[in-house]
């Protein structure tokens, strides 16, 4: 289906793809958890989320929840009765303010604080 | 005058086994509509070009389409406001030199197509027996069985206030068949339908609220909306209608709260 994309379908559309992904990063997420066995194995997977790589994707990850976390938010609010009028400014709000938090998360997962 | 290009979906049950695309070029004030451009294709370049038109004015709601990517009324879209498209090397060969030259030189292409989600009778002419058929789901009259006064029922001007937006409504299709709840889900009421069931239960005449949201809180009521805004900005009478679901959605609950 061809048809132009507004603020309002982009704002369901990230919130529609990052939910998808999210419900299958907790899968992923329980099941590595529940299948370490002792305090070796957990040291030894701790040490695989040293690789820049995996921090990377934990940036990644972070950006996920920020943007379905915001989304939620500023859909909760005008479903609750806040003006049609403040959709537009809420998702650029949103969009602002969850790029800086992904910012700071990066350079604190990358390694910048310390 | 200047040169533009409409790019027009068509359609023939007859002759084609699939939607084919067809370019026409013409001339047109940039103050023009949507609509005059293909009432003038119709009488000037091919008379088998098909589209509803009624009023010309933006009540009838006949002239519903896709202009560009977005659903709109064709009477109600200026060219100068169409967001045009680079002519680039649009198909005109089927018309001559002439037009091919026209096309080269103009100043944009329109893009029309149907409504989307709606089955497609030809060209641009949608069934809208599906979307009338929502309509009529959530009972779409005053019902009121107490005995009726000498004279009308009467409102209140600050009672109708309350319910004028949702009048406006000419159930053209624009934001049913704009929003992609209803693309996926052709069971979904649809924005029109939610807005008519809001125009009737606000109604301080009517009373038959109870029955109408038993209609709309459904599943494939009110609950299929995600507030995606797509029908407020196809909307050609500018009215809120995802604030209209949410009002209903909000009713939906506190009827839902007090049950239990």
């Amino acid at each position: 289906m061809r048809y132009k994309l507004r603020t309002g379908s982009l704002a369901w559309l990230i919130h529609r793809v990052t939910g998808v992904a999210l419900t299958l990063y907790i899968f992923l997420h329980l099941y590595v958890l529940s299948h370490l066995k002792d305090p070796e194995e957990y040291k030894a997977l701790m040490g695989m989320m040293r690789n820049p790589l995996v921090r990377l994707s934990e940036v990644g990850l972070l950006a996920l929840v920020i943007a379905h976390a915001f989304n939620g938010v500023r859909v909760t609010l005008l479903e609750l009765g806040l003006s049609t009028r403040l959709q537009k400014p809420l998702f650029w709000t949103a969009a602002v303010v969850g790029a800086a938090i992904c910012l700071a998360g990066a350079w604190v997962l990358l390694g910048g604080g310390h | 005058m200047e040169n533009y290009v409409y790019r027009i979906r068509r359609f023939d049950p007859e002759k084609d086994a699939e939607p084919r695309w067809e370019d026409f070029c013409i001339a047109m004030r940039p103050t023009e509509r949507v609509l005059d451009g293909l009432i003038r294709i119709k009488d000037t370049l091919d008379g088998s070009l098909t589209f509803r038109r009624s009023c010309l004015h933006g009540i009838c709601g006949s002239c519903a389409m896709k202009i560009n990517g977005r659903n709109a009324l064709a009477c109600q879209t200026l060219i100068k406001d169409v967001p045009l498209l680079t002519p680039s090397s649009p198909s005109c060969g089927h018309r001559g030199a002439a037009e091919k030259a026209a096309a080269a030189v103009s100043k944009g292409v329109i893009v029309v197509e149907p409504l989307p989600a709606l089955p497609v009778i030809k060209d641009l002419v949608v069934d809208m027996d599906p979307f009338f058929g929502k309509n009529r789901l959530v009972l779409p009259y005053l019902i009121n069985n107490e005995p009726p006064p000498e004279r009308e029922r009467l409102q209140s001007p600050e009672d109708q206030h309350k319910i004028l937006q949702s009048i406006t409504c000419i159930m053209c299709g624009c934001c049913t068949s704009s929003c992609p709840s209803y693309w996926a889900d052709k069971e979904y009421l649809g924005p029109a339908a939610l807005v008519k069931a809001y125009r009737f239960i606000g109604d301080t005449r009517d009373r038959a609220t109870e029955e109408r949201l038993e209609k709309v809180a459904q599943i494939q009521g009110v609950w299929r909306c995600h507030s995606i805004y797509n029908c407020v900005e196809a909307c050609p009478k500018e009215i809120d209608i995802t604030d209209h679901i949410s009002k209903l959605k909000r009713l939906a609950v506190k009827k839902r709260w007090k049950r239990s």
